[in-house]
């Protein structure tokens, strides 16, 4: 009788546990910048030190570090609906982002450091134009809500 | 010798700025240029350099940006620009896309006849998009608090969302907000009450 009670209590403990992992997880999907939509060759993600291979669907974060290979691109759109796309040989650094759906308040904050961007902006710019930063090794771009492309002469600062 | 030297002086003076002009063509310039966006619209950028500011407000005008900071505007033509960037423009995501529900009078749960035809287009489009997100935002007229309205304007958002998932889309490709009063669609003095601004928009991310 008390075994089966221990069992149980360490059923529903377990369940417990799975739950809130399921909520920490969502959690964090909640805090993730955007979603890459597009991609061809090679296209690595670098977080936290850590390079992992991107795919359609994989989420992007404040502070990553985006990296292209050759004849390589990805298209990212973020949760404000902007689009960026980042061409072969390209290094884009996502260096911030926040985006409030109910008050469009938040900050995006991106180095193209080597390689080519595109940008269409999305409602953070829209409603908070100030709020929202492109920059490049000699450039920083404040933005009026509208698209365009910035290509980084030369190898860069990223070359290495 | 005192002319000499100042020959020299200036030989070398000639070389040197010989030099960084050469080291400066070595170098090539960031390029900006401005696009128009999908919906024809021409905005601005603002380029600022160490050494200077350029407003480029023209479909397809630029700046090339100097290592040391140089401003030169720069004029492309629709063509040689899709040309020229022909694999980064082929990269870029979908442009997201939006329906509206419309409500029932002043109901939080009662969609407009004509929801289900509307879910039947999304899902269409859902079918071919890559890694699809949902981003249902609820909004609701001009009466009403801000408090009371964001409040109303999330359980319409949550009304869709479960539309949405009990017609076979994926809870987890939702995501549910409330912008409340905050984004009208037709604009009238607070207070007002106006059934079209009584809706939920569906955003495909």
């Amino acid at each position: 009788m008390r075994l089966q009670a221990i069992k149980y209590a360490l059923i529903l403990a377990c369940g417990c546990t799975a739950v809130a992992n399921a909520l920490a997880a969502d959690a964090v999907a909640a805090d993730a910048a955007g979603v890459v939509k597009t991609l061809k060759g090679t296209v690595q993600v670098e977080r936290a030190g850590a390079s992992s291979g991107a795919a359609i669907g994989s989420e992007v974060y404040g502070s990553d570090r985006i990296v292209t290979g050759p004849e390589s691109s990805v298209g990212i759109t973020l949760r404000d609906d902007t689009q960026l796309s980042a061409g072969a040989n390209s290094i884009l650094e996502l260096n911030k982002f926040a985006f409030n759906t109910t008050t469009h308040g938040g900050v995006l904050d991106a180095t193209i450091k080597r390689g080519s961007l595109a940008v269409i902006s999305g409602k953070l710019a829209k409603a908070n134009p100030d709020a929202v930063r492109f920059s490049t090794p000699t450039t920083t771009l404040g933005v009026r809500g509208t698209a365009f492309i910035i290509e980084v002469g030369g190898n860069g600062e990223g070359a290495r | 010798m005192k002319p000499f030297i100042q020959y020299h002086g200036q030989a070398f003076a000639a070389a040197f700025v010989t030099l960084i002009f050469l080291c400066a063509c070595g170098t090539p310039p960031d390029k900006i240029i401005l696009l128009p966006d999908p919906e024809g619209k021409v905005g601005a950028v603002i380029v600022h350099s160490a050494t200077g500011e350029q407003t480029i407000n023209k479909a397809y005008a630029g700046v090339d940006v100097a290592k040391g900071g140089a401003i030169e505007k720069t004029m492309d033509s629709q063509s040689s620009v899709e040309t020229r960037y022909a694999e980064l423009l082929a990269a870029r995501p979908p442009r997201p896309r939006t329906f509206t529900i419309f409500f029932l009078f002043d109901s939080a749960t009662d969609l407009a006849p004509e929801s289900l035809a509307t879910v039947k287009q999304l899902k269409a489009v859902l079918a071919t998009w890559p890694a699809p997100q949902l981003v249902v935002v609820g909004h609701t007229d001009l009466a009403g608090s801000q408090e009371w309205d964001d409040k109303l304007a999330m359980q319409r958002a949550q009304t869709v969302a479960a539309f949405l998932i009990k017609q076979g889309i994926p809870a987890r490709q939702i995501e549910t907000a409330a912008r409340g009063k905050r984004e009208p669609l037709v604009h009238t003095a607070d207070g007002v009450p106006n059934h079209m601004n009584r809706r939920v928009v569906i955003t495909i991310q």
